[in-house]
């Protein structure tokens, strides 16, 4: 066992929560896979006989108002919410991190572009952007993908930015440049590896802000389209039953999203924990 | 100071400028062209090009923003073709409801994370400082708009404490007139305390849920700032002086601690703005998130946009604000200006 490896398990050993993000994420992959598979009923059938049952064993989360069985839609969403959160922060986390990378590195008139560039969208509520952007580019997931990376993009910027103009002048890349490499190659095979672990960290912390993001556009009605089956849209589809007593229909989705957010919460904190310099002594 | 002041002014243009652009492009980058659908399926070509005329469509795009940034200038911020009002009215009429929401959610934040931030700051690896942490965590986990029907189950449904989630008044209650658009404020001018008390009443479960989302950033970042300020040299010679305790606490280190505290506050602030158009959706809150949120729904271009354009010119200002707050708050910075 190398001694990285022991690392990682002696970080895991030291904290519950971060065990439990690993056992949550290991869940969560489940489910984004062969969620549709594990799904008792078909999550669109509308049975006719079975309208708002409370929790039971035959539906252990109850069923909705036209009669769908929401344990199955729940698991069935996983899918949808995973996947744009995932496109989302990972077209975010390219994108940021080479234009972070290049603006730290080339500095200049590129750099101050960049940098106006990410106050100009930092100058919004984010949230209020990602609607404005759904609103006027169409009402779509693709769109609501876009929405979440281009408001995201601002925080792998400045992290990749920041990283970049540290290491810049240091020896390796000054010796790099004197073998004869080129500035891409040097952002892409010596800068670039060294951070890596700042930006994973940062990602596992914003998947969890992503798909809150994302849940909380279709929750307004923006992106997903009923009858499709995903946790913010589903939450808004049992909110109107709640002051009437009928709570499983919104309670258990809410759920679902708040421990996957959870999760990617202390994934963040137990990465943070693996990669600190401060805690690997 | 002044000059400070000023200077600070002059350097929010360009964000605001930023905005404005922002706005326009959003505008730009609509489906479909804007003509053809205000002149409605029936239309011929030459009305359409007459309609394109007028709003300044066939002109190049440079001439367009120009004619755009003076039309917002000079506060036409076009018509709401869903009620037929101009936009600026109707964000006029609804603003002060949402500023009340947000204010009172940061209000109720702050109350709750400066204790929680100090006691763990102070306390720090002890059992307070993990249940602090933990509340945290959940804090941000929490879907707002999750958070916000999770109080009305149980404050409204089960306990019975709460009212409806209806708006910002009971239909019984008669309105106070309006001299600041707070009610909270309004109600106490009219020296009305019956609607005073309902209007407490209704903003309460709102409040809570936005500022269960505002908590978490402001108590970590209290948590660290003070911390950072409790092992510096001065707090040690505070405590050599034997000084009592409470006001090293909070005369000493908590006025150092303040700036990072100013610039979260300004950050949650953006969040909170966000988060209230969910908030108000949950809560059928007459504010603008609620007005946007109908104008998305019917297309209602020139509402949306007047929306964004308010919560943008908003969070400027706010961060103007939150800068002056640290140049008051920090003698060091006023002497380098």
């Amino acid at each position: 066992m190398s001694s990285f490896t022991r690392h990682v398990f002696f970080c895991l050993r030291s904290n519950v929560f971060s065990c439990l993000a690993v056992g949550g994420l290991v869940l969560l992959a489940t489910l984004t896979v062969a969620g549709p598979a594990l799904a008792p009923y078909d999550a669109f059938q509308c049975m006719d006989d079975a309208i708002m049952l409370p929790p039971s064993l035959a539906h252990p989360c109850g069923t909705d108002q036209v009669g769908r069985d929401v344990f199955s839609r729940i698991l069935m969403a996983c899918r949808l919410d995973m996947s744009i959160a995932l496109s989302a922060v990972g077209l975010s986390l390219v994108a940021g991190t080479l234009i972070g990378a290049f603006a730290g590195y080339y500095g200049k008139l590129f750099d101050s572009l960049v940098s106006r560039l990410v106050d100009t969208i930092m100058a919004f509520p984010l949230f209020v952007l990602a609607m404005a952007i759904v609103a006027s580019l169409g009402n779509s997931v693709a769109n609501i993908v876009y929405a979440t990376a281009i408001i995201n993009l601002p925080f792998y910027i400045r992290v990749t930015r920041a990283e970049v103009s540290v290491r810049r002048n240091s020896q390796f890349v000054e010796a790099a440049l004197i073998s004869g490499n080129s500035g891409p190659r040097i952002i892409f095979r010596h800068l670039l590896p060294n951070i890596i672990p700042t930006i994973m960290v940062q990602a596992s912390l914003n998947l969890g802000w992503a798909i809150l993001n994302a849940a909380g556009l279709s929750f307004i009605g923006l992106g997903v389209r009923p009858p499709d089956a995903e946790w913010g849209i589903m939450v808004a589809e049992g909110a109107q039953y709640i002051v009437s007593g009928e709570w499983w229909i919104a309670l258990f989705p809410g759920i679902a999203l708040m421990l996957t957010v959870l999760c990617f919460n202390f994934l963040g904190d137990a990465l943070r924990d693996i990669f600190d310099p401060r805690r690997r002594a | 100071m002044l000059r400070f002041i000023l200077r600070r002014i002059l350097a929010a243009i360009p964000n605001l400028a930023g905005v404005l652009i922002i706005t326009f492009l959003l505008a730009r980058a609509l489906p479909g062209d804007p003509a053809t659908y205000l002149a409605g399926p029936s239309a011929s070509l030459d009305a359409i090009e007459q309609i394109r005329q007028n709003l300044g469509l066939d002109k190049p795009l440079l001439e367009q923003f120009i004619l755009y940034v003076s039309d917002m200038c000079r506060g036409d911020w076009g018509t709401s073709w869903a009620t037929g009002l101009p936009v600026t009215e109707e964000i006029f009429t609804r603003l002060p409801a949402s500023l009340e929401l947000t204010f009172a959610g940061l209000f109720f934040a702050v109350a709750v994370a400066l204790p929680m931030g100090i006691l763990s700051a102070t306390r720090p690896g002890s059992l307070i400082d993990h249940v602090c942490r933990i509340i945290s965590t959940l804090g941000v986990s929490l879907p707002t708009f999750f958070t916000g029907l999770l109080l009305v189950f149980v404050f409204y449904y089960l306990l019975g404490w709460a009212p409806a989630p209806m708006g910002r008044l009971p239909l019984t209650a008669i309105e106070p007139d309006a001299v600041t658009g707070f009610l909270l404020i309004d109600t106490l001018l009219a020296g009305d305390f019956e609607t005073f008390r309902a209007a407490v009443v209704q903003i309460t479960l709102p409040a809570l849920t936005l500022g269960i989302f505002a908590l978490a950033p402001l108590a970590r970042m209290t948590r660290a700032a003070m911390l950072q300020v409790l092992s510096a040299d001065f707090i040690r010679t505070a405590r050599t002086s034997n000084l009592p305790r409470w006001k090293i606490i909070f005369v000493y280190a908590l006025r150092n601690a303040a700036n990072p505290l100013f610039t979260t506050l300004g950050m949650v602030f953006s969040f909170t703005l966000g988060a209230n158009v969910l908030v108000e959706k949950v809560f059928s809150w007459p504010g603008i998130g609620s007005f946007a949120l109908e104008a998305l729904l019917t297309s209602d271009y020139a509402a949306v946009q007047g929306f964004v354009l308010t919560m943008g010119i908003l969070y400027v200002f706010v961060n103007l604000i939150t800068d002056l707050l640290q140049v008051l708050n920090d003698p060091r910075i006023r002497m380098n200006i």
